[in-house]
């Protein structure tokens, strides 16, 4: 293993360390040694310390630094990644060491222990119990970490280049998933079920049941039972839906907007993913139709929305996954709720989110930043696709079924109230029974009927605040957005016109040529026909499934003891150059975090529900006096993301009617929004206090630093920062070509283009979590900061 | 990997039309029947000989889908050389070019070359859009036309190379301002960027093969 210094390692040659073990109530024992860093891997440092103190068991290890205030805190040591660190950041004259000794057996029963739900919140944010929860999560990982070591030390086996990226957890299993839920099928543990998705996503014979719970397709509290009863209900539902459009398919009395839509739709339904075998059958394939029903579905029911381009790309996984049209259809509109503003054709989300990765490219890679400057390619159009359909193409077809679920654990519970809607609030069955080219279709959105519907997401904000300043320059914003749109654009953000754009369409042989439309292509012949052939198979097939068998099956009595021994993740091993630029940490701080907060509202849910809904009010204030706050650099960075560089209101109009609802997730998310400007001072000192851990490590400050600047994760990348990070990955992956070679943009692009499906998803992952946790960090220090601050 | 020029090309036209196709063919001399569906612009380059000089072509393949209209446009400045694609099977992406053409002419420099595509002349059973009718176009819109099918690679060289022939002689007839790059044209490494015009034919020939 390599393990050639990730922070200039080169000039420490031999650390001096002194351990002290602690165990049960015995006295604490204490040991010097001295080990050359060059040579010494955690998995051999592990291996001294058992020796050293003869301990059987199992064991964590952390490390003393100081911490951002001074203080003297030990952090939990998993890895190479995190020894380096520890060498690096020694506090003089040696490397001092803690090590907690258990009987191995326990091991990672802890890991229930541990749930949020049984520790108190309000201690988790103090120093002594992030330090518990560090080393308990230590535990855990570190028992995966040994146990691979063992087996590796049995095998005499050498740890493969491509196993080092590997998650920090195995895959989640079905057993595993039970955990998640009580005796009667209830999830009641959301947050633990994503975090377990986050460090190793889930087996692929689990992805049908999990993807409904990670994208937020039930309502909360419903028992096995009723999601079953649910999933029946929304599969009638949909079908309905479905064959009040199927009728008016035959010919003559479509509409204008089903015209456009059925033959746009099959076109793109033909060069979806056909390398897979599940889409790989001849051009009016039962799953081909499957996706081509899910789409017009989806588009005639949401004229808001409609169909755009890049949709049966996201839609394709959720059916492969789900292998039913019905219950794919729900998790599709549960995907759109939150990626339709990337088909938004003002293109404001994703300018956006543009934006927000151009700025995370600069505080992390300046090099590669200004590189791009300088070639006129810092708008990085060369990531649209990566962007637009969230990766899902950049990685060969399994693999971006991973990393979306990955993804998706990133993103905090939100599930519908009530149920979720499977059509847009401005859709009326009507609409599809019209005659044809009925004009009810041809409104769409219009530029005004957009404005309008800003107004009333202004209103509901008015509703806390009155009318304030921010309020006024949010309404002001979008008036000068709309009237920014010209005559073009006008056609850009109404799909609907597009048809009546081509003044050919109107007139007589047009239209019969659009008639004519659905068969033109010839090569997917009357799907129509062919679904009323499939209907049945449809209808009945989802009634058994692993979901129900979950409900029947009690947990399982030896589910923990599985978990354990499936627990072999290779956390001591992740030594990746790739990401040397990162701090010196590991996957688990995000593991850490994730606990500390984002179920920390969900305990607390009752309690806060009123103080909650008046948190928008204060974010959005502060938000704007952000931008007449003091530090000039904070300044800066806090205007780069001032409101006019935001997305789409939408994606903090759900955070606010989340809030609205007691049930937003996050709240430190809403609390770091305003700690921005609150907690200058703090931060300032915070880098201080980074810099005198370690001169040498510009890395670690900067670190920091580079982060501090970023929008809060409701914010940021328009409510999903891990992909920003992601993409983040991807670029500097790159990045040594890029500047080596001084490739040129076209170059670039080419790249790019030609790494499409080809991208490594465990290095990507990796390095993507580390960068993720990292920020994670940033923001919980900027809430810490602004919580200790007494002003507050 | 030297060049005496860089010509910058667009492909666009409606969606499905074969632009991706198209691109692939003549990059990589292939057909794949089922080419992902463009999201944004994707691109691809080639080196091609004309009067002895090597010229690298960049082309930059647009989404046929409106959405994706806003960040196409940001391309036409810029190129050097459109394609216009239609599909002689699909009579309303013929309808469509009037309104490709005024984005088009809008958006780019007024000397950009455009030429005028019927791809898929391979489904003659299916014919939709008449040779004449294509022709008429193009002569009403001083276009140069072609049909081509990106299947059989009937025409498909010659559609890409007659129009680098074409901007080629109008940099010779000192048209284009081969200074400026937003005009889609650059001057090769191995050439000083000089102010003067660029030597005609008798300069001697590059190294042979392209890229
Ligand atoms: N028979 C035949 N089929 C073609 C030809 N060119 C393209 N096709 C088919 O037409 C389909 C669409 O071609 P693409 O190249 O993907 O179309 P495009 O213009 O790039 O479409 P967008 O990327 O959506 O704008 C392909 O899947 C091919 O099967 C051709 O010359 N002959
Ligand atoms: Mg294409």
């Amino acid at each position: 293993m390599s393990k050639s210094g990730f922070f200039g390692l080169e000039s420490r040659e031999v650390v001096r360390v002194k351990v002290k073990k602690y165990e049960g109530y015995m006295q604490p024992e204490s040991k010097k040694f001295s080990l050359d860093p060059q040579i010494t891997s955690f998995e051999m440092l592990q291996h001294i310390i058992a020796s050293a103190f003869s301990i059987k068991g199992d064991f964590t290890m952390s490390y003393l630094v100081q911490d951002d205030y001074g203080k003297e805190i030990y952090l939990s040591m998993l890895s190479d990644w995190d020894m380096d660190a520890a060498i690096q950041s020694a506090s003089d004259p040696c490397l001092q060491l803690k090590v907690d000794a258990k009987p191995f057996e326990e091991g990672l029963d802890d890991w229930d222990i541990i749930a949020p739900v049984d520790v108190p919140r309000y201690k988790m944010s103090s120093l002594l119990e992030r330090n518990i929860l560090g080393t308990l999560t230590g535990t855990l990982s570190s028992g995966m970490g040994k146990t691979l070591t063992h087996v590796q030390r049995a095998m005499g086996i050498k740890v493969p280049e491509d196993t080092k990226y590997k998650a920090a957890k195995p895959a989640m299993s079905d057993q595993e998933f039970r955990n998640f839920l009580d005796s009667a099928g209830h999830m009641v543990k959301p947050e633990e079920f994503r975090i377990s998705i986050y460090q190793g996503g889930c087996e692929p014979s689990l992805r049908r049941v999990a993807w409904r719970h990670l994208l937020n397709i039930f309502p909360n509290g419903l028992s096995g039972k009723e999601r079953f009863e649910y999933m029946k209900k929304k599969e009638k539902e949909y079908l309905e839906l479905r064959d009040q459009w199927r009728k008016f398919t035959n010919g003559e009395s479509m509409s204008e907007e089903m015209k456009f839509v059925t033959s746009m739709v099959k076109k793109d339904v033909l060069r979806t993913d056909r390398t897979h075998r599940f889409y790989s059958g001849s051009d009016d394939s039962k799953n081909l139709i499957s996706l081509f029903n899910i789409l017009v579905t989806y588009a005639l029911t949401h004229p808001q929305t409609s169909y755009c381009q890049g949709m049966s790309d996201i839609a394709s996984p959720l059916l492969v996954t789900q292998k039913d049209e019905a219950q794919a259809y729900l998790c599709f509109c549960a995907t759109m709720k939150r990626l339709k503003n990337n088909f938004n054709l003002n293109g404001q989300a994703i300018t956006t989110k543009f934006k927000h990765l151009s700025d995370l490219l600069q505080m992390h890679d300046p090099e590669l930043h200004s590189y791009f400057q300088e070639i006129n390619a810092g708008d990085l159009f060369f990531c649209y696709r990566w962007i637009l359909l969230e990766l899902k193409r950049e990685f060969p077809f399994e693999d971006a079924l991973y990393m979306l679920e990955v993804m998706w654990s990133t993103l905090p519970p939100d599930p519908p109230h009530g149920e979720i809607a499977m059509t847009d609030e401005t859709f009326s069955i009507d609409n599809l029974s019209r005659s044809p080219c009925s004009p009810s279709f041809g409104m769409k959105q219009t530029v005004y009927a957009k404005l309008f519907a800003m107004r009333r997401n202004h209103s509901v904000l008015k509703s806390n605040e009155g009318e304030t300043d921010a309020e006024k320059e949010l309404a002001q914003n979008s008036v000068n957005n709309n009237s920014r749109i010209d005559s073009n654009n006008i056609e850009e953000s109404c799909p609907i016109t597009i048809s009546q754009e081509y003044p050919a369409m109107n007139d007589v042989e047009t239209q019969k040529m659009a008639a004519k439309s659905s068969s033109i292509d010839g090569s997917l012949k009357s799907p129509l026909q062919e679904i009323h052939d499939l209907e049945k198979d449809l209808h009945i097939q989802s009634s058994l499934d692993t979901e129900e068998r979950c409900i029947q099956d009690q947990p399982a009595s030896d589910a923990r003891g599985r978990l354990t021994l499936e627990g072999l993740g290779d956390t001591c091993t992740c030594t990746d150059e790739n990401v040397e630029k990162s701090e010196s940490d590991n996957e688990q701080s995000q593991f850490e975090i994730s606990l500390d907060d984002s179920p920390e509202t969900k305990l607390n849910t009752s309690a806060k529900a009123t103080a909650l809904v008046e948190k928008p009010t204060h974010s959005s204030v502060t938000d704007h006096s952000n931008n007449g706050s003091e530090s000039p650099d904070l300044e800066k960075r806090a205007c780069d993301f001032s409101p006019e560089n935001n997305c789409p209101k939408h994606s903090s109009d759900e955070w606010n009617s989340s809030v609205k609802e007691g049930k937003i997730i996050q709240n430190h998310e809403t609390d770091s929004a305003c700690s921005n400007s609150l907690c200058n001072s703090e931060c300032d000192s915070y880098s201080e206090a980074q810099a005198t851990i370690s001169n040498s490590m510009e890395i670690v400050k900067s670190v920091d630093d580079k982060n501090v600047g970023l929008p809060p994760p409701m914010d940021f990348g328009c409510g999903n920062p891990f992909l920003m990070f992601l993409c983040l990955a991807l670029l500097q992956q790159h990045r040594e070509i890029i500047l080596q070679k001084k490739l040129e943009y076209d170059e670039i692009a080419i790249m790019f283009d030609k790494l499409v499906r080809k991208h490594d998803v465990h290095k990507i992952l990796h390095h993507g979590r580390l960068l993720y946790s990292e920020y994670l960090r940033t923001q919980q220090k900027l809430k810490e900061s602004s919580e200790s601050d007494p002003s507050v | 990997m030297s060049y005496a020029y860089l010509f910058k090309y667009i492909i666009i036209g409606d969606t499905g039309v074969g632009k991706s196709c198209l691109l692939l063919q003549f990059t990589d001399k292939r057909f794949q029947p089922v080419h992902d569906l463009t999201i944004g612009v994707e691109f691809g380059a080639r080196m091609i000989t004309i009067d002895g000089k090597q010229i690298k072509l960049q082309i930059w393949d647009t989404a046929g889908q409106e959405s994706f209209r806003s960040i196409t446009r940001s391309y036409y400045r810029g190129a050097a050389g459109a394609l216009l694609v239609y599909d002689i099977t699909r009579r309303d992406t013929f309808n469509h070019l009037t309104t490709w053409l005024e984005d088009a002419r809008q958006h780019s420099n007024s000397n950009m070359v455009i030429m005028l595509i019927g791809n898929k002349s391979d489904l003659e059973a299916r014919r939709d859009v008449k040779k004449e009718e294509g022709e008429a176009f193009a002569r009403e819109h001083g276009l140069i036309f072609m049909e081509t099918s990106a299947k059989t690679a009937a025409n498909v060289e010659e559609a890409f190379i007659n129009t680098a022939k074409e901007i080629y002689q109008k940099i010779q007839d000192g048209v284009f301002d081969i200074n400026n790059e937003a005009n889609g044209i650059k001057i090769g490494p191995q050439h000083s960027p000089s102010p003067s015009l660029p030597s005609s034919s008798g300069g001697g020939a590059q190294g042979s093969g392209c890229c």
